[in-house]
Formats: structure tokens, C-alpha cells, sequence
């Protein structure tokens, strides 16, 4: 349930909404290079092993 | 303590099991501030409801420069001892420092237009001082990317980051120094805080949430950035066998 403000709704929205696509946004990105970077490392690792 | 962290073998130890901690931690702490700023502080007796906004404003600022200050003390460590992982740190520290310079510049342009009829003005020191800090925040990923070696690029972002230093006391002491339509400190002054304490609590468990946040994020991103290296090295050892 929404919480009911008695003015100026419309700037807590937009400021907390585009906060959140920030820091959702950045947390994303952070989180999938570093998934990236050890899935890339574990295949090279695998492939040094092997070699 | 420096040197027990400076291990990159030790340092993705420990941050591997402080990752889970640091992000849950984070996430209950930012969602208590938040309920607080929704639906427990009551409107502010001038500025209404707007003032609500001042929970993820306030931490913003002060991550902002909190973590500029990081990247200029990481980089001075690299700049003297030459330490990688001081410069992994300072690399790591850019991209949420911008962030929340970012969110700091919005939210307080959405602010301002309800409590000062204006979204920016361009003679008030504070404002201009953290759009300042911003570009320079650019400015470092820009030319660390715009590099063709890695130390080449922790040469130039480190003079950088340590010259733009400068910026973050400008920023702290504007209000004081300068005209500004900002207020002065109400919350880190030699005196104590003004700020009442139905306001002052879940602001600082909010900043502390948002510290614990970005803390969990250059973990992360170091974590990304040592992972690298690691592959390059082999890449390069597969490479020359």
C-alpha cells in the first residue's frame, strides 16, 4: 500500500524512482561483470588443466 | 591491517565471505530508512513532504564525496608504495561514486523545485561544487580508458583523483564560505547535530545502509577486477607456451 502524502508526491516519486534505476542499475551491472570475469577465469583455468 | 588486506590472495578470502553480510546488511538498513521516510517521519513543519526526499539525498552526498576521498586516498597509496590492489580499489570506486553523485545532482534538483521554486542555480557554490565532483568522476574512467597500458592508465587516474581532492573540502565548506541556498551542516558540526532525532536516526541508519552498499560493491568490483588479471596472466602463459 502506497503511502499517502499530503503534497508534493510527485517529487518523492521521482526522486526515490530514479534512485532506485541507479542504484539498480549499477548494482546489475557490477553484478554481471564480476560473473562474467569468473566465468571467463574458470574456463581458462579448466583449459590450462587440460593442456 | 594494510598489509594483511594488501594480499590479493587474502583479500579474496575475506571478501568473499563478507559479501553476503555486507549486502544483506546493507539491503535491511536502506529498507528501514525507507519505511521511516514513507510512512513513519511526519512532513517537515515548512517544506511539507518534500523534505522526506532528504533520506536518499543526504546519504548520496556524502557517499559522493566519501568516495572520492577513498579514491584519492587508494590512489595516493598506489602512487608511493605502487600496491595493485590500492589501484584495483581506486579503479572499483569510480563508477559508484558517480552513481551516487548522480542520484545527489537529481534528487537534489527535484528538491529544490518545491522548496526553493528553482531546479539549479548556477551561482550557488554547493551545487556547482558537486557537478564538479561529477565530471570528474568522468573525467577518471575517461582517461584510465582512453590509456593503452595498465599503468599507464593508475598513473593518470591517480593524478587525477589526487588533485581533484581538493573538490571534496570545497564541497563540505561551500555553505559556510559562500552564499548558497542550501543550509548550513545540521548534521556533522563541532556542536552536535540540529536535526531532530525522529529525522536524525533513520537518516544515519540509512547512510550507514548505503556505506555498507557501495563498501559491498568495491568488494565486488575488485573481486571483478583481480578475477581479470588472473585470466589475462593465464591467457598470456597459454599464449607464449
Amino acid at each position: 500500500m502506497l503511502p499517502e502524502f499530503q503534497d508534493h508526491a510527485p517529487y518523492i516519486y521521482a526522486a526515490y524512482g530514479l534512485a532506485a534505476l541507479t542504484l539498480g542499475g549499477l548494482l546489475s551491472v557490477v553484478l554481471l561483470r564480476a560473473r562474467c570475469a569468473k566465468a571467463r577465469l574458470e574456463r581458462l583455468q579448466r583449459q590450462a588443466e587440460e593442456a | 591491517m594494510i598489509q594483511v588486506f594488501a594480499n590479493p590472495h587474502r583479500f579474496m578470502a575475506f571478501s568473499k565471505a563478507a559479501q553476503p553480510w555486507l549486502y544483506g546488511l546493507a539491503g535491511l538498513m536502506i529498507a528501514y530508512s525507507l519505511w521511516q521516510a514513507f510512512y513513519v517521519v511526519a512532513p517537515e513543519l515548512y517544506q511539507g513532504d518534500s523534505a522526506r526526499i532528504l533520506f536518499i539525498h543526504v546519504p548520496a552526498a556524502w557517499l559522493a564525496m566519501a568516495t572520492y576521498a577513498g579514491m584519492a586516498v587508494a590512489s595516493f597509496v598506489w602512487f608511493i608504495w605502487r600496491h595493485e590492489l590500492a589501484d584495483t580499489a581506486a579503479k572499483a570506486l569510480a563508477p559508484i561514486g558517480a552513481a551516487y553523485t548522480a542520484i545527489c545532482l537529481y534528487t537534489g534538483a527535484i528538491w529544490g523545485k518545491p522548496t526553493w521554486g528553482t531546479w539549479w542555480q548556477w551561482d550557488d557554490a554547493r551545487m556547482v561544487s558537486v557537478l564538479v565532483l561529477f565530471f570528474m568522476y568522468l573525467g577518471y574512467m575517461a582517461i584510465r580508458a582512453a590509456m593503452d597500458t595498465r599503468q599507464k592508465a593508475a598513473r593518470a587516474g591517480a593524478i587525477i583523483a589526487m588533485v581533484g581532492a581538493i573538490n571534496v573540502p570545497i564541497i563540505k565548506f561551500s555553505v559556510d564560505i559562500w552564499a548558497s541556498l542550501h543550509q548550513p551542516a545540521s548534521v556533522v558540526r563541532l556542536d552536535g547535530p540540529t536535526m531532530d532525532p525522529s529525522y536524525l536516526y533513520p537518516l544515519l541508519i540509512g547512510a550507514l545502509g548505503h556505506t555498507l552498499l557501495m563498501t559491498a560493491l568495491v568488494f565486488t568490483g575488485m573481486r571483478t577486477d583481480v578475477m581479470t588479471r588472473r585470466a589475462d596472466a593465464l591467457l598470456l602463459r597459454q599464449a607464449t607456451t
